[in-house]
């Protein structure tokens, strides 16, 4: 009845140490580190010897892992050596998409791409310039020195991951506690989020994307008798250690949490004395509530939940002494992001779970305030930013409007994980230059101009990703990098040398400790986490927020009776109200912009099954929008109205199509280059019910076409209980040019345009497809 | 001395496969050779995914032992771990074929047997085995069987029978404490029956 996980691989390319000489790795010196992959920020242990990683293995210092490791960190030794690393600059020979370049050297390449964006410069304007430098880049590269270039050239279309990940859930954090820092400020210990009495898990599956961190509330959770509910269209790893497992429509988690908040007002479940004194807006959320009619009968049908179960569900969550939500990208990612993320917040709120420990909301957001603040050099009258979301740039690289875009650089593997993959292959032909960053040749290195080497983590110096719960962990450079590959920092502080803003991108900031302490900690929250304090620390990490070297650390924020570091004494949540605001004149004057209100009208995606309130946009990507309310760059956004009617391009799709991440041993893009994650999850595959594939006589193993309105890609059946009948799951990260195991990305399948209208954030959660045998 | 087992919790596992990588890493192993390796399945009990560790099972009798024409596999008197003695391996795979756990690796490259060995380069420097201290979620442990035994007795877990061919295999399985999984996925959509 044991099946293997993927099939045996047979792969010439193994890297270093592999069938090497075992010499006594525990003899040899190790250092202190970090991955940098996932926002599980894991401290590390690296074994090296004449400059080669031998190994890496856990930091068993650390009180939060307790030296354990994921399979993508100890991975993270199949870097150095990979032979599928860029080790040279290259410089496209043939088409755009071709894939042939020719070596050139650092000066020449950075010489010419200087030369090119200048040209762009003075025929369109500095805002032609496109600026992509995801999480891969490292945060020294994406709030510091990518972000000093961006403010130096004079462009405002900038962007990192996070468009793609949490921007509505940290936007929904910033309307309802003042501040999108730590989510809702509690921490991955036993005392905090260890000693919640239940766990609701919506849209996360975090055995597979934090095992470590799961591996923790498991723990506290097996001992202490917790309840755990998730919901999720699969039966997750994280779902198969649940007590119940609720496999709930795609895109309809709002209605969900809307009608539990209505049976917790109803049934008087709510906690009185905390919203008398810590919540504003609680009344008009309550009116509408019930005026709506959001009741778990009205859910049962939009969810699939029967509405017992709702109920059920509202009295155990407001029941607990302790209640804790993990919302992850299956709320986040999704058009009514901000206001799903809002909805998950109130329940949270009105039930007493926030700001305290074991409670509250966390949603792999809503990180410290590193680098500095907008803007970094001399104010200049730049043009708005065309939109928040790089998803946004398409008209303007395709038919420059509202105004052009002619050229790009970028980051990881936009050909593989953003949407609208046609379109944006269609954009990039019509470009002036495109520059690519990155570790490895991939899809998107391609359709570069200029494609550079790069190094991060031990090669470069640098900190972990943001983690969830505000801790950074100090990455010092224990090796070299392979060939001519260089930090991402490096690389925006040459370029900028080159176009004359050398008294700004100093060239003593390409030392990593100096480049953090005089300009990454800027912010007076973070002003304590000098590099020192961070490399002094044996648990190696330190939490934020942070005033001064001397303060101590808070686990959790929020608490009853404490001050926001940096408020006014007294002063609990950093809101203009001092308390938890569900709804004020001002938010909803603001939401009202977009044609939305502070009131959480539930609505879904355009295309489902069953006819779903879902948005109308009134203002197309190329035309120019309104202004944010709610960024300091007052970036462009789209105007929406709510509308109840089936979307025309469901017609001939009878199958719901949900993408997230694949097993645990893989990172997006990268970790497809490590042959030892290929031999544990090499192909791209289709989970689907037997009860969807038995009409298509399609058998696990089986060669599968799936098609959108958007695009067709083929992938590997997994046939298997384990999901809705109704909806087939397609994990993301692969690409055509993946030397082990190519496939085209899923996210071929996705839309552009459907975004949240307040957060720009795309759904990449639901939407419709059909699919067949080849 | 007391015979050493590790003991894996079904409960605990989340598939995340560190405990395979960390392996290889420790015993340099290279593509397609497996000390130990994470199979998943679904529970018919309980209806949930879960994973069982394909790893040597320090039998007391084992197969790969009496199968091995050139006497290069042992059981060691100290601690009970069966161990390859390369000097002596020929490259037959006749252990490999005997091991009905189906455990028993080969190195392609050198041409030997290989084979889990509780990591004894790390426990002769007082360090628990790669697998074991790389855990995620703690679902592997090592120590004495009896010990071990006794410690899930006492906790109430039930032990999965695990011993179908009289070799007396001392990994000790830890049966999931989870029951049934409620909530199941919601029927057929009509709308969708409808369509199609």
């Amino acid at each position: 009845m044991w099946r293997v996980i993927g099939r045996p691989t047979v792969l010439a390319a193994a890297g270093f140490p592999y069938n090497t000489p075992k010499t006594s790795v525990l003899a040899s010196s190790s250092a202190r580190a970090g991955c940098n992959m996932c926002f599980n920020s894991c401290t590390t242990r690296v074994y090296v010897e004449d400059g080669r990683v031998v190994s890496i293995v856990g930091h068993s210092e650390d009180p939060v892992t307790k030296g354990r490791l994921c399979a993508k960190g100890q991975l993270l030794v199949q870097m150095q050596d990979n032979p599928h690393r860029m080790t040279r600059p290259l410089k496209r020979a043939g088409r755009r998409g071709e894939g042939r370049f020719v070596a050139i050297g650092w000066e020449q390449g950075l010489d010419e791409l200087a030369a090119a964006l200048e040209r762009v410069r003075n025929e369109h304007g500095p805002e032609a310039l496109a600026i992509f430098s995801g999480t891969r880049s490292g945060l020294l590269a994406l709030h510091g020195m990518a972000a000093l270039f961006r403010d130096a050239f004079g462009t405002p279309n900038f962007s990192g991951t996070n468009a793609f990940c949490a921007m509505g859930a940290d936007l929904a954090f910033e309307m309802t506690q003042g501040v999108s820092i730590g989510n809702s400020g509690n921490a991955y210990t036993e005392a905090d989020l260890g000693s919640s009495d239940f766990y609701l898990f919506i849209g996360d599956n975090m055995a597979a994307t934090r095992p470590v961190n799961f591996g923790l509330i498991q723990n506290c959770r097996l001992a202490g008798g917790a309840r755990m509910v998730v919901v999720d269209p699969r039966h997750t790893v994280t779902a198969s250690k649940a007590d119940e497992w609720l496999a709930i429509r795609p895109g309809t988690d709002m209605a969900l949490g809307l009608a539990m908040i209505h049976h917790v007002i109803t049934r008087d479940l709510v906690d009185a004395a905390f919203i008398d004194r810590w919540v504003e807006g609680y009344d008009q959320i309550r009116r509408f509530v019930l005026e709506k009619q959001y009741t778990p009968e009205w859910a049962a049908r939009i969810t699939d939940i029967p509405a017992t179960t709702i109920v059920r569900l509202a009295e155990s969550y407001a029941r607990a002494q302790r209640a804790v939500i993990f919302a992850c990208r299956g709320i986040t990612q999704h058009s009514n992001s901000a206001q799903c993320s809002r909805v998950l917040m109130m329940l949270a709120v009105i039930t007493g779970n926030w700001g305290k420990p074991g409670a509250g909301v966390m949603m792999i957001g809503s990180s410290l305030p590193l680098g500095a603040e907008l803007p970094l050099v001399a104010p200049r009258p730049f043009r708005r930013p065309i939109r928040r979301s790089p998803a946004g740039w398409l008209e303007a690289m395709r038919e420059g409007r509202p105004y052009p875009i002619k050229a790009l650089i970028m980051t990881g593997n936009p050909l593989s994980l953003w949407p609208g993959q046609a379109a944006l292959r269609e954009a990039l032909q019509n470009l002036d230059v495109v520059a690519h960053l990155e570790l490895f040749r991939n899809e998107s290195g391609t359709y570069a101009d200029y494609v550079f080497p790069m190094a991060s983590g031990i090669e470069a110096g640098e900190v972990n990703r943001l983690s969830e719960d505000r801790r950074v962990v100090w990455i010092d450079k224990l090796v070299d990098p392979p060939g001519e590959a260089k930090p991402d920092y490096w690389f925006w502080i040459e370029l900028g040398k080159r176009l004359g803003f050398g008294d700004i991108l100093k060239e003593k900031y390409k030392d990593p400790a100096v480049l953090w302490d005089e300009f990454m900690i800027q912010h007076p929250l973070v002003r304590g986490m000098s590099v020192a304090r961070l490399r002094r620390d044996p648990r190696g990490w330190v939490r934020g927020p942070l005033v001064s070297e001397d303060s101590p650390e808070i686990e959790t924020l929020f608490l009853d009776g404490s001050t926001f570091p940096g408020a006014p004494a007294g002063r609990r949540f950093p809101t203009p109200s001092g308390k938890l605001e569900l709804w004020t004149e001002r938010l909803d004057a603001r939401l009202r912009q977009y044609g939305l209100s502070a009131l959480p009208e539930f609505y879904a995606e355009p295309e489902s099954l069953i006819p779903l309130p879902h948005l109308e946009y009134l203002t197309s990507d190329s035309a120019e929008g309104i202004e944010s309310p709610f960024w300091a760059d007052r970036a462009l956004g789209r105007t929406v109205r709510i509308v109840d009617r089936s979307s025309a391009q469901v017609e001939g799709y009878d199958t719901e199509l949900v993408t997230g991440r694949p097993p645990a041993v893989h990172f997006h893009s990268w970790t497809h280059f490590f042959w030892q994650a290929q031999e544990i999850c090499p192909d791209l595959r289709v989970h689907i019910h037997p009860d969807k594939a038995a009409p298509h006589r399609i058998r696990s193993g089986d060669r599968v076409v799936v098609e959108s309105p958007r695009g067709t890609i083929e992938a590997i059946a997994h046939v298997d209980a384990g999901i809705r009948p109704t909806a087939i799951f397609i994990p993301l990260g692969w690409d055509e040019r993946q030397p082990y195991h190519p496939w085209n990305p899923v996210n071929r399948l996705l839309p552009a345009e459907q975004r949240c209208p307040i957060s720009d954030q795309t759904n990449f959660k639901a939407t419709v497809c059909r699919i067949r045998k080849r | 001395m007391p015979q050493l087992a590790l003991m894996f919790d079904v409960g605990r596992c989340i598939g995340c496969n560190a405990c395979e990588v960390a392996c290889k890493l420790e015993h340099h192993l290279g593509p397609g050779q497996f000390r130990t390796r994470i199979f998943d399945g679904t529970s018919p009990r309980t209806g949930r995914i879960e994973y069982m560790d394909a790893v040597c099972q320090q039998c007391e009798r084992p197969a790969c032992l009496r199968a091995c024409g050139a006497g290069a596999i042992a059981k060691r008197a100290s601690d009970g771990v069966v161990v390859v003695d390369r000097s002596q391996c020929t490259g037959c795979q006749e252990c490999v074929r005997a091991c009905p756990y189906g455990v028993m690796g080969f190195d392609p490259v050198n041409k030997w047997a290989d084979k889990c060995t509780l990591s004894l380069e790390r426990r002769a420097a007082g360090l628990p085995p790669a697998c074991v201290a790389i855990c995620p979620t703690h679902a592997l442990s090592i120590g004495a069987r009896d010990e071990l035994s006794a410690r899930a007795r006492q906790q109430g877990r039930t032990v999965r029978a695990v011993d179908h061919f009289g070799l007396e295999p001392s990994t000790i399985y830890l049966e999931s404490p989870l029951g049934p999984l409620m909530g199941t996925p919601a029927p057929a959509d009509p709308a969708t029956a409808a369509r199609a």
